[in-house]
């Protein structure tokens, strides 16, 4: 028995482009237990990164069932679904995609501007998630300042501080070096383990794969089925 | 760290455009508060007159004159109190271009008349001893260094011929947009005396009588009583309040005074390209930072705050610098037009400064529009796929 956080439903997702009809995603159903650090795989244009975005609540599937964290996302107003996504979801960007303008701890404080916490509490939330990645040092450096893997350390904690249901991460070690890649997928792994968190990480790297207690991989739409 | 903060960064972060935006709606506050300035002054000479001041001129023309014998009749018009007369005298010194507003004005009556003009007793009395005397504005005195006691000697237009005066005082205004402070009045008596052996038919005729009606007179009574008393005469007249008066100059100036109201609006539609096309830019470039902070939980409404944030700085800022121009501008301006008679001063009301920001405020609310909409519409996706 367990308790699945994301429950998927013969998933359809159809884009157009230049008047052509491209299936992404081709009634896919799966779900994802809760606690679980889940890897998944595939070639460019698979779908994954598609997959990744409608758990986030970011992308709507164009029919099919998504419900994570007990909510049905498919049937929330664009605001409903921003509120969500605040309360349910850290994201971690490929990219880092950090505020250049805002510093360290300002960039992890962002998320708590939508919670009710005093000025004090966000700034002890802020450390607490700096600290856990290992960047009580950095707080007031801008991501000018900071190495790729720190930046991408920043936007971890960013993804945490507000203690999401779960994290989301669309190929989170895809710009870094080997050892940023490994102080991540640590990281990863840690919050998985020690705080329990669900993570869904989305690669094409085997090496960062291994790392997730489960890998499942999508090939063009479609989900391979686990042995 | 506040939404407050990150539109401060936000607006920060490019010094140059920052600087280029902002010195361009400064530009654009500079010409906008000049043009109010020049229209403000100009109406408010109007304001300034005095009600009880009536202002009797031909009743065809400004241009032409009234024979001197009205006087007498207009004297005993009930409620006058004083009837004061005076012309266009039009002198020129030295250099036609150092043309200056000159008046022939009967001496007698002209301070009970205009009680606005500040001399000392003593310059007082001598101006009215001497018929070859004049008084002159501190700031015409101040243009061509003229003392009291000196003999000046002006080229008449109006009344031709060479003409020896001497300054027999300098006065201040009380209420510099009546009586101008560049201005310079002698004696009608003597400018008409030298015109009886000159051109004697245009002897004895003035421009404007000025009737002072009594206290607690009905002026336009007063100026129905005036003008029906010389109806169906060779030259009737019209009579009206001072203000009035001033009044309908400004508004037979209406074709150059809506010009420039035009240019005012077109000035802001300026402000506004400006300061939309600077945020447009912005915004094009932090499309992804947009997203990524939706996907945060943001909502639309939290963007719009942070572009309309973003566009009233931007605005105010344009606005403050522009006004902090504007006072040594209007000084400037002042000092290039005083010798053209019509502004006195350029005094930058509280109302002229409300207007500039007010109208900044509303160029900031505007411009932000069209980027606010841009990200409304903008899907999380579309923005995080965004190559800025």
């Amino acid at each position: 028995m367990y308790d699945p956080v994301v429950t998927l439903q013969r998933i359809l997702k159809v884009y157009f482009r230049a008047g052509t009809e491209v299936s992404v995603l081709r009634d896919l159903s799966f779900s994802i237990p809760a606690g679980t650090f889940l890897a998944i795989m595939g070639p460019s244009g698979s779908g994954k990164s598609t997959l990744l975005n409608l758990m986030a609540g970011i992308d709507r599937p164009t029919s099919g069932v998504v419900v994570v964290a007990g909510t049905r996302l498919h049937e929330l107003s664009e605001g409903d679904m921003a509120r969500w996504r605040a309360r349910h979801i850290g994201y971690v960007f490929q990219s880092y995609n950090l505020i250049p303008v805002l510093t360290a701890a300002e960039n992890v404080e962002l998320p708590l501007l939508l919670t009710h916490l005093s000025r004090s509490e966000r700034t002890d939330h802020v450390k607490t998630a700096l600290r856990l990645v290992g960047l009580g040092d950095r707080m007031d450096h801008y991501p000018r300042q900071l190495s790729g893997g720190q930046e991408q350390r920043v936007g971890l904690a960013r993804a945490i501080v507000s203690d999401p249901t779960m994290i989301l991460a669309d190929e989170p070690t895809g710009n870094l070096d080997r050892e940023s890649a490994e102080d991540i997928l640590t990281l990863f792994g840690r919050l998985n383990r020690e705080l329990g968190k669900t993570i869904v990480m989305v690669t094409h790297d085997p090496r960062a794969a291994e790392r997730a207690q489960l890998i499942r991989h999508l090939e063009k739409g479609v989900l391979e089925t686990p042995p | 760290m506040t939404l407050g903060r990150l539109i401060l960064r936000n607006t920060m972060r490019r010094p140059v455009r920052l600087g280029l935006t902002v010195g361009g709606l400064a530009m654009v506050v500079l010409a906008f508060g000049l043009i109010r300035l020049t229209l403000d002054q100009w109406q408010a000479s109007s304001r300034a007159a005095l009600k009880n001041r009536l202002i009797t001129v031909h009743a065809m023309s400004d241009e032409l004159r009234l024979p001197l014998a009205y006087k007498d009749r207009l004297t005993v018009i009930p409620g006058a109190r004083t009837v004061h007369f005076g012309s266009v005298f039009g002198g020129v010194y030295q250099d036609p271009k150092q043309s200056f507003g000159s008046f022939a004005e009967q001496a007698s009556t002209f301070f009970e008349t205009y009680p606005e003009v500040v001399l000392s007793d003593a310059e007082r009395l001598a101006f009215l001893q001497d018929r070859r005397g004049c008084i002159i504005g501190h700031r015409l005195a101040a243009r061509f260094g003229w003392k009291v006691g000196e003999a000046i000697t002006l080229k008449g237009t109006v009344y031709p011929g060479d003409w020896e005066l001497v300054v027999r005082g300098i006065f201040r205004s009380t209420s510099p947009n009546v009586m101008g402070e560049g201005e310079l009045y002698l004696h009608w008596a003597y400018a008409n005396e030298r015109l009886k052996t000159t051109e004697p038919d245009r002897a004895d005729q003035v421009g404007w009588f000025v009737v002072r009606a009594a206290d607690g007179i009905n002026g336009q009574t007063v100026a129905e009583a005036i003008d029906a008393s010389f109806a169906n005469s060779s030259a009737e007249t019209r009579t009206e309040s001072e203000q009035a008066y001033f009044a309908g100059w400004v508004a037979r100036s209406g074709a150059l005074l809506r010009g420039l109201e035009w240019m005012s609006g077109i000035i802001n539609g300026i402000a506004l390209l400006v300061l939309v096309n600077a945020l447009a830019m912005a915004v094009r470039e932090r499309t992804r930072e947009y997203a990524v902070i939706k996907t945060l939980g943001f909502q639309p409404l939290h963007l719009v705050s942070l572009v309309l944030g973003e566009s009233l700085l931007l605005a105010l800022l344009g606005g403050g610098f522009g006004l902090v121009l504007l006072f040594p501008a209007a000084q400037l301006y002042a000092v290039m037009t005083q010798d053209r008679g019509y502004v006195a001063s350029y005094s930058i009301t509280t109302e002229t400064m409300g207007m500039c920001l007010g109208v900044m405020l509303l160029v900031g609310l505007l411009a932000a529009v069209w980027p606010a909409i841009r990200l409304i519409r903008m899907t999380t996706l579309e923005g995080l796929r965004h190559a800025g």
